[in-house]
């Protein structure tokens, strides 16, 4: 089985699902044109492989600007690897900038929305 | 758009911008201007050329990204929600000011007479609307991860309009023809 890798570009975030590992990383910026297009290939991607995550699932975020179609889309993504988690644990880190009260405030957002306990990690520009 | 001429319709964006670029410019510093088509490509060189604009300044992220945020959800409503004409550009602008009380994003665009009415009802329901009421909307958007490629609710907007230092107003104005003119000005306080 292959995973699933998208290349970040400048308005768009990278994606990386490792086969068989129940982890998957979003890191970036999420404004692209289509949000909806974007996201709905790593839905399908998840619909199509509910045994990937049936152990339990790892989703790490680093992300800056979210717009709302984004953040939407983000929370459909949790609602369904929470569904195919079986009960299994479902972690989530939540990396961004110290400063960045937007992000802080969308993960507190898409932690109670989801009903996932988010592991906050506000990190220092380099 | 036709009927008018698209020259007649490119007039009056002018005309409404050059009047906002005045009002603008007494209340402070321009920071971005322009007036065309707005597209993808534009939402991310401005994005981009703000950030670098205003870290060169010292600007924290903190305002950096609120102001980041607001920017591309105001041009994304105007890509999506902006009548295009007959060559498949939308006629828009925006401007980006800098005061002493923060910062001021207005972005302008023509709408078809047909979306009149329910531009109204966006208008007057975020207009009219609490803050804490409009944050459990939102809430609720997300929740239920209602979004389709057409028909967003006006999520970008409530998203905007919810939050606490933010003041956002419209102005619709009509001139006979079969389009309208949408201006939302979002003032960003410190």
């Amino acid at each position: 089985m292959s995973g699933l890798q998208i290349t970040g570009t400048k308005d768009a975030p990278s994606i990386t699902l490792l086969p068989g590992s129940g982890k998957l990383e979003i890191q970036g910026r999420s404004f692209p044109e289509d949000s909806f297009a974007f996201y709905e290939k790593i839905l399908e991607w998840i619909n199509k492989n509910p045994g990937e995550f049936s152990n339990g699932v790892h989703v790490y975020f680093f992300l800056t600007y979210v717009n709302s179609t984004s953040a939407i889309m983000l929370s459909r993504m949790l609602a369904k690897l929470k569904e195919f988690a079986q009960g299994k644990t479902v972690k989530v880190a939540w990396k961004y900038y110290v400063d960045d009260e937007s992000l802080e405030e969308l993960g507190y957002k898409l932690s109670e929305t989801s009903g996932i306990p988010f592991d906050f990690n506000p990190v220092n520009e380099e | 758009m036709e009927g008018n001429g698209t020259s007649t319709y490119d007039q009056w964006i002018l005309q409404e911008y050059g009047k906002s670029r005045d009002r603008l410019s007494h209340q402070g510093e321009v920071l971005c201007q322009y007036a065309g088509n707005i597209n993808q490509n534009l939402v991310v060189s401005i994005s981009y050329m703000l950030e670098n604009q205003l870290e060169q300044k010292g600007v924290g992220r903190s305002r950096i990204s609120r102001l980041g945020y607001a920017i591309i959800e105001c041009l994304q409503n105007v890509m999506f929600h902006a009548s295009k004409n007959e060559d498949g550009f939308n006629q828009a602008f925006i401007l980006i000011s800098h005061s002493d009380k923060g910062y001021i994003i207005q972005t302008g665009n023509l709408v078809h007479g047909s979306l009149f009415e329910s531009t109204k009802k966006v208008v007057a329901h975020i207009s009219d609307t609490k803050k804490s009421t409009l944050e459990k909307e939102y809430y609720q958007m997300l929740e239920q991860g209602n979004v389709t490629t057409e028909g967003r609710g006006g999520i970008g907007l409530i998203s905007l309009a919810m939050k606490k230092n933010h003041d956002m107003k419209f102005s619709v104005i009509e001139n006979g023809t079969d389009h309208f003119m949408f201006i939302i000005t979002l003032e960003m306080l410190y």
